[in-house]
């Protein structure tokens, strides 16, 4: 009896300091804010084709379908000795294949979407368009480059648009599609503004959160997207394709995609604790 | 509560006492005695500093009539118009033990990244930047993996390799400044530590001979393959990069890791054909000669590498099943019995007529770089190896039937 006497305390004393085990030691945190993108950066330049297959540019107004992905991340600093542009503070570098900025955290607003046809690729992206019509409108009379379907002919009615995507993705709902829905972006008059929240985010006091949004090519292609390796195979009879996705590496080696054009955090906020809400603005025009 | 097992009264007898020994003697059980004695072998090897070659010291490299001999030549890399003890050799063979068990073995050795290199041009010399540097090494002879299903056998690899000649060596390189080891003592590797402005600190790895396989992330080669990365050092000239040879096994037949390895100032792509990697750097598989340091190419490897690269080891082990496993299933050499001797199916007539007809390239002993030079082809079967002589092989009528003729001096 003495035994289980021990044993028994033993076990209680062991539970007592379990209890005593708090959970304020976490280093992950959900961060959450907002992001501001300038008006002028939804005004956007494209080459589109005329009649006689001469190339003119055409200059679209502000609109939220101008806008491209964001990309926003959690850094120990920001810096702007290595390039034309404020970007996070960079580790060792060996070489030009070595610009590692090792992030603490990140995440996007809005991201390549594969909308359901070959030609889309890499050209949508997720919160931006309410429907299949707001993406016909789009690239039919802004873009002027309609969608084709898989016989090369134009694709002019949003349930075309839904029974193609329902077919190959083997869907039942518009609710399974990224590239559909509300748009993430709210008008505020001089900007746009989006709530973000960076998830599981490593923290420490002094982080600054930053970001840049990767604008459209005036062929109207995005440097973060890739549809040779990235995004998973179509196979459906004769179409056979990758379906492009965010490129690896973005939030690691940020300066491998940034590229003339597009808009970055000028002054990224600092975090005192993670419960800050940051706002982010995406200012700075590299050009 | 009053088991003899609870009580301990068991435990603490005479069985417990023997199951104590057999544990203790569990674990002085090593394996060593399976494997020969190596002694003669250092386990880790300090190689010391390597040339960067060119194109051209490649070019002479790649046709030098022995290898070896030719790597061991030193760089006067100042300039001074003497190769001296104390500067690079060109390029390096040698071998290597088993470590004791816990101590990782291999070599490692030095270079330093010429910042311009010259080679003869055909208006005069011509120098140009060094951008890329490409790191290689070849461990002992080849290896490949045969088919062992039962149908189709007349068309897959069933003639196995010879297993306890092979070995294995993993390739790491990267900036001597991060290499961790103790050269010809320890081996090291090249993870560090990186400390962001906030304090954070996160283990990175430095080393930068990535190779890539089809899938993503870091790969080695396997047993008998040639390793090799590219590293950019553009504007990195005059900075000491470290080479680490990592032994990851040893043949079973003599407890010797036979290599060679180089530097070479371009793109690897420059460099390595496919298929035909086993010819990039050729003759590893070593005998020791003479004095220490001096080695042998291994009868009749260089033939077998040609047959690999010429994807016909399958035929070649049938006239020379000595350089292959002794283990080889009884149809191995049906087929290739069947091809040449179709008329009396004798496997000494069908060497015959495979040593006859096959044939691999090479440059004459005048042939110069740049001026290229005359080709020669010669028979790939070996004197010594083959199961018939091939010093008197019946004479070829060139108008009536075609060599088979492997492409070896690319």
């Amino acid at each position: 009896m003495t035994t289980i006497r021990t044993f028994s305390l033993l076990v209680a004393g062991v539970s007592l300091v379990g209890c005593a085990y708090e959970e304020d030691a976490l280093e992950h945190f959900d961060l959450t804010g907002k992001v501001r993108i300038p008006k002028e950066a939804a005004e956007i330049v494209v080459t589109v084709s005329d009649d006689d297959g001469n190339q003119t540019d055409r200059a679209l107004d502000a609109d939220v379908r101008n806008l491209g992905p964001v990309y926003l991340g959690v850094f120990p600093a920001v810096d702007d000795s290595l390039f034309d542009y404020p970007h996070p503070e960079i580790g060792p570098v060996l070489s030009n294949n070595s610009l590692d900025v090792y992030p603490y955290g990140g995440t996007t607003v809005g991201r390549p979407g594969f909308a359901c046809y070959q030609a889309l690729r890499c050209k949508v992206t997720t919160g931006r368009f309410e429907s299949y019509d707001d993406i016909l409108d789009y690239f039919a009379n802004d873009l002027d480059s309609p969608i084709e379907n898989q016989y090369g002919e134009e694709v002019t009615n949003a349930a075309e648009f839904r029974e193609w995507c329902y077919e190959i993705m083997f869907l039942t709902s518009d609710e399974e599609l990224p590239f559909l829905g509300n748009v993430d972006f709210v008008d505020k008059g001089e900007y746009w503004e989006a709530d973000a929240t960076i998830h599981h985010s490593y923290f420490q006091e002094g982080a600054v959160v930053w970001g840049w949004m990767d604008s459209p090519s005036r062929s109207y292609n995005f440097a973060s997207c890739n549809n040779d390796n990235w995004g998973w195979q179509l196979n459906y009879y004769d179409q056979q394709y990758v379906t492009g996705a965010a490129e690896a590496g973005l939030l690691n080696t940020p300066d491998n995609f940034i590229d003339l054009g597009d808009w970055i955090a000028g002054d990224a906020p600092q975090l005192k604790s993670p419960d800050d809400n940051f706002v982010v603005e995406l200012g700075f025009h590299y050009e | 509560m009053n088991s003899p097992i609870f009580s301990g009264s068991l435990l603490t007898g005479p069985l417990a006492l023997a199951l104590a020994g057999l544990a203790v003697s569990g674990c002085d059980r090593k394996g060593t005695d399976l494997l020969p004695d190596n002694s003669g072998f250092a386990p880790v090897v300090t190689i010391g500093e390597l040339a960067v070659l060119t194109p051209q010291d490649y070019w002479e490299y790649r046709f030098a009539d022995d290898p070896q001999a030719w790597c061991n030549e030193r760089v006067d890399i100042d300039g001074d118009g003497v190769a001296s003890d104390d500067e690079p050799v060109r390029c390096y063979y040698g071998q290597l033990g088993m470590p004791e068990a816990g101590v990782v073995g291999g070599a490692s050795y030095t270079f330093g990244v010429p910042f311009t290199q010259t080679i003869d041009g055909i208006d005069g010399p011509e120098t140009y930047d060094v951008d890329d540097v490409c790191i290689l090494v070849d461990p002992e002879t080849v290896f490949w993996n045969h088919s062992m299903a039962e149908l189709e056998r007349e068309t897959k690899d069933i003639y196995p390799d010879y297993h306890d000649d092979d070995g294995d060596i993993d390739l790491f390189a990267g900036m001597s400044s991060y290499y961790t080891g103790s050269p010809g003592v320890e081996l090291g590797d090249f993870h560090g530590f990186y400390t962001d402005s906030l304090g954070r600190t996160i283990e990175i790895e430095y080393g930068e001979c990535e190779q890539r396989g089809q899938n993503f992330g870091e790969h080695h080669s396997g047993r008998g393959a040639l390793e090799f990365c590219d590293v950019d050092v553009e504007g990195r000239g005059g900075v000491q990069f470290t080479v680490v040879l990592e032994t990851f096994s040893v043949p079973l037949n003599d407890g010797a890791l036979s290599y060679g390895t180089l530097v070479f100032g371009g793109k690897c792509g420059d460099l390595v054909p496919t298929p035909g990697e086993e010819l990039v750097i050729p003759q590893e598989s070593l005998d020791p000669s003479g004095s220490p340091g001096d080695f042998d190419t291994r009868a009749c490897t260089h033939n077998l590498e040609i047959a690999v690269a010429g994807e016909m080891q399958q035929e070649f082990c049938c006239a020379h099943p000595g350089l292959c496993s002794e283990r080889a299933p009884i149809d191995s050499c049906d087929s290739f019995v069947e091809l040449y001797d179709p008329l009396t199916s004798d496997i000494n007539v069908a060497s015959a007529e495979f040593c006859r007809q096959t044939k691999y390239t090479r440059y004459t002993a005048d042939a110069e770089w740049q001026g290229g030079g005359d080709l020669e082809s010669t028979t790939l079967c070996c004197a010594d190896q083959a199961v018939v002589p091939v010093d008197d092989l019946p004479q070829h009528d060139p108008e009536l039937e075609t060599y088979k003729v492997i492409t070896a001096h690319n």
